[in-house]
């Protein structure tokens, strides 16, 4: 027994500064990324971004590079994150997903916070090495350089993939079993490349980025800002959704 | 939060353990219920006209086949209960809204309609207020982490107690799954994990027990009785269980303790005051006998206390063959007595004797009886009596036409007598008086029985082989403190 005292007597203090609830929405989230579906999730989409990369590549031209993001921010990283949010809010209303931690007394507020910060590192994570790996197939050797592309592409990404999953979390507190997310993804399809909700959804303000195209004509300084802001706008509000 | 005064006189009974100096209004007055809990530090458990659905197939862990992702197995309908200290085994089957029952009161889910309040509190709203209700449900639901007492140690944080998960899982027997990876516990030992979180609360308010007895790999039946009796001294214990035995193994025979059995979304009655659950007039005992068994059965044959007897030889011996006696008659005590004379007059051994409990199936059967004779006895009651005069409006054969009684020439005969006049609606030796006092079920009826009354129906909707028209709507009203623990 000394072992789990001493493992409970570790676990203590790093939890009571997080906070039972966020700690144990962080440990939940943990938990299911750790089953094989989100492992096949990732292997899938890296998979995708090799190939886009190949066919770009192969098609050739100095653009090759920029098409592969094109793709890969277009459609990859957002069903990605998609499949992370349900992951880690076990295909469940954002509310209903906390009860193995709420059902102890914390605040499931506190428990969807730590849920959806969770996905948003997971997300981001992921989404950074699919840009990542993107540069890397699909680059060509007479092009920019590599390393400049390579962390331009990564920290957009990351940046990308956590706004996508704090969204699509704000979506998962709709709905009997979270259906909500759904809709999320698809008036971002629909309406993020827009002038007006391109500004507010991630599809606008990371094409802004990948200096495809604009809204509103704002610069990618704005776009950046508008991303991290509006991931943690939504992600309050996400948490306030999910409130006792 | 307030609660219309129609509500408050609605409710029947003030809680148990509770003085009449500091008796409060019966439901709905939350700021003494509030004062109750603090002076006594004794919970109540107030159940407001509840209107719930289970989450049957949301839960991931252990996704419900029956019930589907996202589909209901049962609900809950106009639930009114109100309990102190005690317990209350809640007997029925998910489909009858047992789940749906226990998500409500460990604050899951919220009520469609209606409230669940702990001393005064919503559990679905306050945090804090779950942190001192035990839940074990239907399937385990651990907290994350890697082993075992990792997942009890995040419990045990989430609910801000001091208590090492070690002492938890040693206290229930389960110290050897402390080091399991949680991921690799069975079915049981998961769900025995979970009974002893939810059994080590220190002050617990609430414990909402979902069939305590079976499925918890290791832990003793002694350990959670012994913890059920505790907490009961406290606070509310409900026990859902589809087994009428571990119903009557949860509750100890107290003043405070009842058996209610949910049946199709309501509480359509209690246990009498023996306890007895199926048919009112039948008791039966089960004995394992040793040696000698024709004889001892030839005995029982001729004792008038024994209305039926069959048996199941199991082994030859030397003194004739060994096996197991069932017994039925009306009492008993007068079973177990003629059990003993007829032992003792042939030489026979009795390893064991104990009262077989009966299935679900059977209690549900007799719910059905008494649900279906009470109404018609009321039916009769109400409407002008005399000869043809009880008429079903086709509206509500139409509403009620999925509610059947037992098919069987009993049923028959009710309803043949509803036609007879209030005298002879319900055979007295079918559904004594003493088992269905009038306080179970109370007289309410759909509100479509206003219009059954102005709608005459034809002489069709009278056939005596569609007494079923019309659903009665039984509902308990529970008082803990009146003899036998249940009105």
């Amino acid at each position: 027994m000394s072992s789990t005292s001493s493992a409970s007597q570790a676990a203590g203090p790093a939890a009571h500064r997080l906070g039972p609830g966020i700690s144990g929405g962080l440990a939940i989230a943990m938990a299911r990324l750790r089953r094989m579906p989100f492992a096949l999730t990732a292997i899938l989409a890296l998979s995708l971004t090799v190939v886009a990369g190949l066919v770009e590549r192969r098609v050739g031209g100095f653009a090759a590079v920029d098409r592969t993001l094109g793709v890969v921010f277009s459609w990859i990283i957002p069903l990605t994150s998609l499949a992370i949010v349900s992951l880690v809010v076990s295909r469940l209303k954002l509310r209903d997903a906390t009860w193995p931690i709420a059902r102890f007394g914390a605040p499931r507020s506190h428990v969807a916070t730590g849920l959806v910060a969770a996905a948003m590192v997971a997300s981001a994570l992921v989404s950074m090495t699919l840009a990542a790996v993107a540069v890397v197939v699909a680059h060509h050797d007479g092009g920019s350089s590599l390393a400049g592309d390579l962390a331009t592409s990564a920290w957009i990404g990351a940046l990308t993939g956590a706004a996508y999953a704090a969204w699509l979390s704000l979506g998962a507190s709709f709905g009997r079993l979270g259906g909500g997310r759904n809709v999320i993804l698809a008036l971002d399809f629909v309406l993020g490349r827009t002038d007006l909700f391109g500004v507010v959804f991630p599809r606008g303000n990371a094409a802004n980025l990948l200096g495809l195209s604009a809204p509103l004509e704002i610069g990618q300084r704005a776009s950046s800002a508008l991303l991290a802001g509006f991931a943690l706008v939504v992600l309050a509000v996400a948490s306030w959704r999910s409130r006792d | 939060m307030s609660v219309p005064d129609s509500e408050a006189t609605s409710t029947n009974v003030a809680p148990p353990h509770v003085s009449e100096a500091h008796a409060p209004e019966p439901v709905g007055v939350h700021r003494s219920q509030v004062s109750i809990a603090s002076q006594t530090d004794h919970a109540s458990l107030v159940l407001q006209a509840v209107w719930a659905r289970d989450s049957a197939g949301r839960d991931s862990a252990g996704r419900d086949s029956a019930g589907g992702l996202g589909g209901q197995r049962g609900a809950v309908a106009d639930l009114r209960l109100h309990r102190g200290p005690g317990v209350v085994a809640v007997l029925g089957a998910p489909e009858d809204g047992t789940l749906a029952l226990v998500d409500v009161l460990s604050g899951r889910c919220r009520p469609e309609r209606g409230k669940v309040l702990l001393s005064g509190r919503e559990p679905h709203r306050d945090a804090s207020l779950r942190r001192r209700i035990g839940v074990l449900g239907h399937t385990p639901e651990l907290a994350p982490g890697r082993s075992v007492a990792a997942s009890v140690t995040t419990a045990l944080m989430a609910r801000g107690d001091s208590g090492r998960a070690a002492e938890v899982l040693e206290k229930a027997g389960l110290a050897a799954l402390a080091k399991r990876d949680v991921v690799s516990l069975s079915f049981a030992e998961a769900r025995a994990v979970d009974a002893a979180l939810a059994l080590s609360l220190e002050s617990p308010m609430l414990l909402v027990l979902c069939d305590p007895f079976a499925e918890v790999a290791s832990i003793p039946a002694s350990f959670v009785i012994e913890r059920i009796r505790v907490a009961a001294e406290r606070c509310p214990v409900v026990v859902v269980t589809s087994s009428p035995a571990d119903a009557r193994r949860a509750t100890s025979g107290a003043a405070t303790d009842v058996v209610l059995v949910l049946h199709r979304g309501a509480f359509a009655r209690a246990a009498d005051a023996e306890g007895r659950l199926a048919y009112p007039r039948r008791a039966e005992i089960c004995a394992w006998v040793s040696d000698r068994l024709r004889e001892l059965v030839r005995r029982l044959g001729d004792d008038p206390a024994v209305l039926g007897v069959s048996w199941e030889p199991t082994a030859e011996t030397e003194r004739g063959e060994a096996g197991i006696v069932r017994m039925a008659g009306s009492d008993p005590s007068a079973l177990a007595l003629a059990l003993a004379d007829a032992a003792t007059e042939c030489g026979c051994h009795i390893a064991g004797i104990s009262e077989v409990a009966p299935t679900l199936a059977e209690v549900r059967t007799a719910t059905e009886w008494i649900r279906y004779a009470t109404h018609a006895r009321e039916s009769a009651a109400r409407r002008a009596p005399g000869p043809g005069a009880v008429q079903i409006a086709p509206r509500a054969a139409r509403r009620d036409e999925d509610y059947a009684p037992p098919p069987d020439a009993i049923s028959a005969r009710l309803a043949a007598a509803v036609h007879e006049g209030p005298s002879a609606v319900v055979p007295s030796e079918v559904v004594p008086s003493e088992v269905v006092p009038s306080e179970v079920l109370s007289s309410e009826v759909p509100s479509g029985d206003a219009t059954a009354e102005a709608e005459p129906a034809s002489e069709a909707n009278m056939a005596p082989n569609e007494p079923a028209a019309v659903k009665p709507k039984g509902q308990v009203g529970v008082d803990p403190g009146s003899d036998g623990g249940a009105t």
